[in-house]
């Protein structure tokens, strides 16, 4: 009887005791994850930030200390918040301890699908060497549309001199992530920018790339590239150039716009009103794009903000 | 007696079939997430206004305005007329200022941000008996076309303003989204004003976007769960309580394994905790579609007169069906 029922305790004290174990152990490691990579981040900010280049016995000896998933995550970190000639430090680092030898060997030997793009993801975090563009240019080729997008972010870093080439030659359309991606990692590694190829070439990606940077720097100059892009046939593209004239408070009042604006769902139409509104238009300026009913939304919420503030 | 214990078996392993489905659900999910980088800085025009229906403490606010994302928004939507409102000394510490609301009705009183630093805060008074008008009047004020909808307690998950503009930036700008939690507290994202939910692309998040510290009987009813089924064993003396016993802690431990799957911030107990209180909703949510299909009509009526079930749930089990 005695057995049976100790038999039947551990059956009903199992899942507590292994819950307050795993809770331990879960405490444990990432506390100790956490101080290895602070400890590595520190190491890696001591060595960008001394006047002579690290040696390659110190950046072994940082190898021998962390594991090599300590030093990608503490890299990708410093990564993250270096520009310039940093990032060239970080190279030479990022070489010597094989980090990118060991994200190819990774991409190569994983199965899956999601595990290859987190890698490769990884990769183009980092200010990686030239060796590795063989290696990833054979991605490239690969059927999947996201393993191809983010090797070619990976070239992009390693290779920025020839990012329009390596984009130009995704067949797929990006999204609006990839596209903000790829052009933040363009600025980042230095690629040269000139916005108007970028607007007049064929591919849509690129087109995509060019408003997206004109947006973002408010480049005034390519007002009239991107009102030619507001009536192509592309309606992601034409949707993108509608914005980006909107968010550098271009003319609006021109028959491209207003054959973009006909394009549009009535949600898309909503949510251009609020991001007209945010791009300070006045109502008037907006009238001959909007049907009474909308005119009517916009002068009721363009008020609730800023008719008062601007009286006190 | 023994029979009692079959049919216990026979629902704990109904019970133990819908925790590996509801695994599967998160699985899904993650899959379809990919590991795209998460970018910190402004996504060309995305921004997300989160509106919070009726907190009883400013935390849901100080932890949106802690967010990094450059573009979002908190409007609150609160009843300032009660004098316990913590939001009444917020309007003159924020420095907030009375902006027009006409043509909004049941709006009382309508505050904005005019200091740069708090230039994201909204505070829209609405009476509480005219809450249900409260999700309505926020996506009208608005200033972005992505919204996040928060209920009372809940305070958003750090980063989850950035994963929500990610994953809306991951979208064509054409398609109407909508994503739902299965973990966390319930939340709900939306872009686009479609009425007809078929129209929508519908995702589930992989991760929380909102915690809600409430009490945790869930874990406590979970840990007592196997003890109450080992006594009942001793004193009935039935072996089929023992297979009972180990089908519910096998259900247990496929929750904590997907609570162990989840990189949050919080502790493993308070996971486990969400997770389990999303399950036990799963489960009221599949009794009450089997109801609704198979049950017979007086049963139907008190399915439908009880309230809806979360929908991330129904979304799922209709994505499959037209995958099928």
């Amino acid at each position: 009887m005695m057995t049976i029922l100790n038999e039947k305790v551990v059956l009903a004290a199992v899942f507590p005791a292994v819950l307050a174990i795993t809770q331990v152990l879960f405490t444990t490691r990432k506390q100790y994850l956490t101080y290895a990579k602070a400890l590595c981040i520190k190491h890696i900010s001591c060595m960008l930030i001394l006047p002579q280049e690290p040696s390659d016995e110190q950046i072994r000896k940082l190898r021998l200390r962390f594991s090599t998933d300590t030093i990608l995550d503490a890299a990708i970190f410093v990564s993250q918040h270096i520009y310039g000639n940093m990032l060239y430090r970080l190279s030479s680092i990022v070489e010597v301890c094989e980090i990118d030898q060991y994200l190819l060997r990774s991409i190569g030997r994983s199965m899956s699908h999601r595990e290859r793009v987190k890698s490769l993801s990884k990769l183009s975090q980092l200010c990686s060497s030239t060796a590795i563009t063989e290696q990833s240019e054979v991605l490239l080729d690969k059927e999947e549309h996201s393993i191809r997008t983010y090797a070619t972010a990976a070239l992009v870093m390693a290779r920025p001199e020839r990012a329009i080439r390596y984009v130009a030659r995704l067949t797929h359309r990006l999204s609006l992530h990839n596209v903000a991606m790829l052009s933040q990692l363009m600025r980042r590694a230095g690629a040269p920018i000139a916005y108007t190829p970028l607007l007049a070439s064929q591919s849509q990606n690129l087109q995509l790339i060019g408003l997206y940077l004109c947006e973002h720097f408010s480049i005034i100059d390519a007002e009239p590239l991107m009102q030619k892009l507001c009536i192509a046939e592309d309606r992601e593209v034409s949707h993108a150039a509608l914005y980006a004239i909107c968010s550098i408070r271009g003319d609006i009042a021109t028959s491209q716009v207003d054959r973009a604006v006909m394009r549009l769902s009535s949600s898309q139409r909503d949510a251009l009103i609020r991001h007209l509104i945010n791009s300070c238009y006045s109502l008037r300026s907006c009238a001959h794009l909007l049907t009474y009913d909308e005119q009517k939304r916009f002068g009721e919420r363009l008020n609730s903000y800023k008719c008062q503030i601007l009286c006190n | 007696m023994q029979l009692t214990a079959i049919l216990l078996s026979i629902i704990a392993l109904v019970v133990f079939y819908f925790a590996i489905r509801f695994v599967m659900v998160w699985h899904c999910a993650h899959r379809d997430m990919l590991a795209a980088p998460m970018l910190r800085e402004g996504i060309g025009h995305i921004g997300i206004s989160v509106v919070v229906e009726y907190p009883t403490t400013t935390a849901p606010l100080l932890a949106i305005l802690e967010e990094e994302y450059p573009r979002c928004e908190a409007i609150i939507v609160t009843d300032l007329q009660q004098p316990s409102s913590p939001f009444i000394p917020l309007v003159q510490q924020f420095r907030l200022v009375k902006v027009n609301h006409s043509g909004m009705q049941n709006v009382c009183t309508l505050y904005r941000s005019r200091h740069r630093a708090f230039r994201r805060v909204v505070i829209v008074d609405i009476p509480l008996e005219n809450r249900q008008y409260a999700a309505e009047r926020g996506r009208e004020i608005a200033s972005y076309d992505t919204i996040l909808y928060l209920q009372g307690e809940s305070v958003i998950a750090r980063s989850a303003i950035t994963y929500c503009a990610n994953v809306v930036a991951l979208h064509s700008s054409a398609t109407d989204l909508v994503m739902e939690s299965i973990i966390g507290a319930p939340s709900r994202l939306e872009r686009g004003y479609v009425a007809d939910m078929e129209d929508k692309v519908t995702i589930v998040a992989d991760r929380p976007l909102a915690w809600n510290e409430e009490s945790s009987w869930p874990l406590i009813v979970a840990l007592l769960a196997p003890i109450l089924i080992v006594l009942a064993a001793h004193f009935t003396g039935e072996n089929l309580f023992s297979t009972l016993a180990i089908i519910v802690v096998l259900t247990l431990f496929t929750l904590l394994f997907l609570s162990s799957r989840l990189i949050v911030e919080k502790s493993l107990l308070v996971t486990l905790n969400t997770i389990l209180r999303n399950f036990y909703r799963y489960l009221v949510w599949k009794v009450k579609n089997f109801n609704y299909l198979y049950g017979v009509r007086m049963w139907k009526r008190s399915a439908i007169k009880l309230p809806l079930p979360r929908k991330s749930f129904a979304i799922r089990e209709r994505n499959n069906r037209k995958q099928l």
